[in-house]
């Protein structure tokens, strides 16, 4: 019986080799010894291969190229969320230092300053009350809701809070971001 | 559901060109094995896929989705490599295998029988080893037959070369792969 040429036995084993003469070549290895160890040492070693691990890049590859081509990634929602109001808080922290430092200074006690600060006071003051009376609220709704983490022990506290922070960045980074990036 | 590479090429194209970030990771790993087989260096194959992407990402206009977007990059990536090679690119391009004593006696090494007493996981190491010794033309035809996970006929389109140098090329390179790892497994019986 004439045996396999190595192509055919190549061609075989890469799903070349189709219709009639697959069926002879697949007769042909259920008879013979010889062609069929051969064929077998060659999907051993396509096996192998299979299982050999590709080459790693350096860590940085990625932010490197993106660099390079000045695109920026993306950032999660908390983070852009956190850098827009970020300046507003600042303006408002710097705002509130100079006006302290103003008074403490004396700069704000002349006559013609005080018609324009009590009226200052008086948009503070209902701005204050405003707040607090929706901070009571929300303290209420807290402690009615919430009262296993917040009337009880510190400890309690830190677990709510660590739950809470939690599913805010799950849901951040496995809701809100793929739909942003879906929606490109 | 992750996106596919034509819809992250989309995404691209309508100005979200920040998710170019996730084609650059599909495909920095199979673009970094293919480099390293051409180049036979680690830091000069990582330099050029850095080229490449950045040339790929420049061409992306003019990819038009007849063929998929792995084929048309690692083309890329290919001639990126070729260029590199510079004065070696001829020594890469002329290994026409006419010189039989190079692969050894291919009828006999498949019925090498020192390999069959092997773990597969003990192969791994030897083979990794014996692809690192391959001329650069042999491990590349490998690389993209079995790393890129790429078709005979996409090889062609990479590779410029007709189906048939293909088919050759993959079956000498496995030869002389089967031929090296058994003298490499000679080699580590006489010294145990």
């Amino acid at each position: 019986m004439k045996h396999l040429t190595s192509t055919q036995i190549q061609e075989y084993l890469d799903g070349l080799i189709s219709g009639l003469s697959l069926n002879e070549i697949e007769l042909h290895l259920r008879t013979c010894q010889d062609c069929q160890s051969k064929l077998n040492a060659l999907k051993r070693i396509d096996r192998v291969l299979h299982r050999i691990q590709l080459e790693r890049v350096s860590p940085s590859f990625t932010e490197r190229v993106m660099k390079q081509l000045n695109i920026k990634e993306s950032s999660s929602l908390a983070w852009t969320i956190f850098k827009n109001i970020a300046p507003l808080f600042a303006l408002m922290l710097v705002t509130g230092i100079v006006l302290v430092v103003m008074y403490m200074s004396g700069a704000l006690q002349g006559e013609e300053l005080q018609q324009p600060i009590q009226q200052t006071q008086s948009v503070y003051n209902g701005f204050s009350s405003g707040v607090s009376s929706a901070i009571g609220a929300l303290n209420e709704w807290i402690s009615r809701y919430f009262s296993f983490a917040f009337a009880r022990t510190t400890y309690g506290t830190t677990f709510f809070l660590i739950v809470f922070f939690s599913v805010v960045a799950l849901l951040d980074k496995f809701l809100l971001m793929p739909m942003m990036r879906k929606r490109g | 559901m992750p996106l596919s590479d034509s819809e992250i090429i989309e995404n691209i194209r309508r100005g979200a060109t920040h998710h170019y970030a996730r084609l650059i990771d599909s495909y920095k790993e199979k673009a970094m094995t293919l480099a390293v087989r051409m180049l036979k260096n680690r830091e000069d194959a990582e330099e050029t896929i850095q080229d490449a992407f950045i040339r790929a990402y420049n061409a992306l206009d003019k990819f038009e989705g007849a063929s998929k977007f792995s084929t048309w990059f690692y083309r890329i990536v290919y001639n990126t490599c070729l260029t590199k090679l510079g004065q070696r690119r001829k020594e890469f391009e002329s290994l026409d295998y006419e010189d039989e004593k190079d692969y050894g006696n291919i009828e006999e090494w498949q019925s090498s029988s020192v390999l069959s007493d092997l773990e597969v996981k003990d192969m791994v190491i030897f083979i990794k080893k014996a692809i690192d010794t391959l001329p650069a033309k042999y491990g590349t035809i490998l690389s993209l037959f079995y790393f890129q996970e790429l078709s005979h006929n996409e090889i062609c389109d990479i590779m410029d070369v007709p189906v048939g140098t293909v088919k050759t090329h993959l079956f000498r390179a496995r030869a002389l792969l089967q031929e090296r790892l058994a003298k490499e497994l000679q080699q580590e019986t006489m010294t145990v």
